[in-house]
């Protein structure tokens, strides 16, 4: 009885080495899927909620970027509601200079510019003032070109739209 | 040489637990991590306002400028700073609608674009502006149209200044400027 519960197992028939080929070659297909999936620089954005992007035959690799988002609703950056839009048009009193500069996005994005500007300084890295534009393919060129004066005012002058790939 | 293996020692079923565990959590993380739509980028700027002396602005008037103006009925190109090829093209519009709601000829645009560039290949900046008003989707749909040759098109080659060997272009007018943002209100 205690033999067979704690008794040492007979160096005989049953004993052979582990084989780990498989093993190891499960782990290199691992390795390199996530190395394919996480390439330098390029980034994996998932689109935004209630949105429909638009089609493109063409395109490059998302860069990181201030993740900037108009839907039909209002102007978000990063998940955050900035300026509500009625019909996807900004409302009267949300702008300034002749309704090219949108008042509370402009804040906020300079806000971020000083903050990555600062940043930037200390750990010796130049700002390169990229926005990640996801934007509903209904939204008039009249708000895009808004929000664009805005970011452009605020330091942001290099801009990724997201777009699907066809 | 074709003695029969004895089924004791060497024979033994291959332990799987390990590699299904494995594939178990292999497929749990690629459903997890795997985004379904393919997003990718097109590049645009905006112009910068640059404060440039007198003699330097002169240097510039001669320098080549690529101008894409949307109209209600058509697109205007403007080229200018290429000496002969300089001038305006019209490209009116098709007059069947797309889904977007724009009847513009995007595929004569193109054409004209491709003409342009086989005579400059160098040059890679297009400056848009619109007099009307559009959806974002035709605005990429232009930004399509104006970035890349399509294999329809042909091959194009370019010189490299630093080795003298020829190479290979597949784009078009990459660099798309939005101009005239001062202008929101079309």
């Amino acid at each position: 009885m205690r033999a067979g519960m704690f008794g040492k197992r007979r160096r005989g028939d049953q004993d052979f080495p582990l084989q780990i080929t498989s093993l190891i070659d499960t782990l290199v297909i691992i390795l390199v899927f996530m190395l394919m999936t996480v390439g330098s620089g390029s980034i994996n954005l998932e689109p935004a909620s209630n949105i429909i992007l638009p089609w493109s035959s063409q395109g490059a690799e998302l860069t990181q970027g201030v993740k900037l988002i108009a839907k039909t609703n209002g102007i978000y950056i990063d998940q955050e509601l900035i300026v509500p839009l009625q019909n996807a048009v900004t409302p009267g009193g949300t702008t300034s200079e002749n309704g090219k500069k949108i008042v509370h996005l402009f804040t906020k994005l300079a806000t971020i510019a000083r903050d990555s500007k600062s940043a930037a300084e200390k750990s010796g890295v130049k700002f390169e003032g990229k926005i990640l534009f996801q934007a509903d393919k209904s939204i008039p060129l009249k708000t895009v070109k808004q929000v664009l004066y805005t970011a452009a005012r605020a330091g942001f002058n290099d801009f990724k739209f997201a777009v699907i790939r066809q | 040489m074709f003695v029969k293996r004895s089924h004791t020692a060497h024979d033994f079923e291959l332990n799987l637990t390990p590699i299904i565990d494995c594939f178990v959590t292999l497929i749990c993380f690629m459903l997890l991590s795997a985004t379904y739509i393919n997003l990718v980028g097109l590049d645009a700027k905006v112009p910068v306002t640059v404060i440039v002396p007198a003699s330097a602005e002169k240097k510039d008037e001669a320098k080549f400028k690529l101008e894409l103006n949307v109209k209600a009925k058509g697109v205007e190109l403007v080229v200018s700073g290429a000496g002969s090829l300089s001038g305006k093209k019209w490209i009116p519009a098709a007059g069947q609608k797309a889904s977007t709601g724009s009847d513009q000829d995007l595929v004569k645009l193109h054409q004209e674009l491709v003409k342009i560039k086989r005579e400059r290949p160098k040059e890679f900046s297009v400056h848009f502006n619109s007099e009307i008003d559009m959806q974002y989707e035709e605005l990429v749909r232009i930004m399509d149209t104006t970035r890349n040759l399509s294999p329809a098109d042909g091959q194009l080659a370019i010189v490299d200044e630093r080795n003298g060997q020829q190479v290979k272009v597949d784009l078009l007018f990459p660099d798309f400027v939005i101009a005239n943002l001062g202008t929101a209100n079309p």
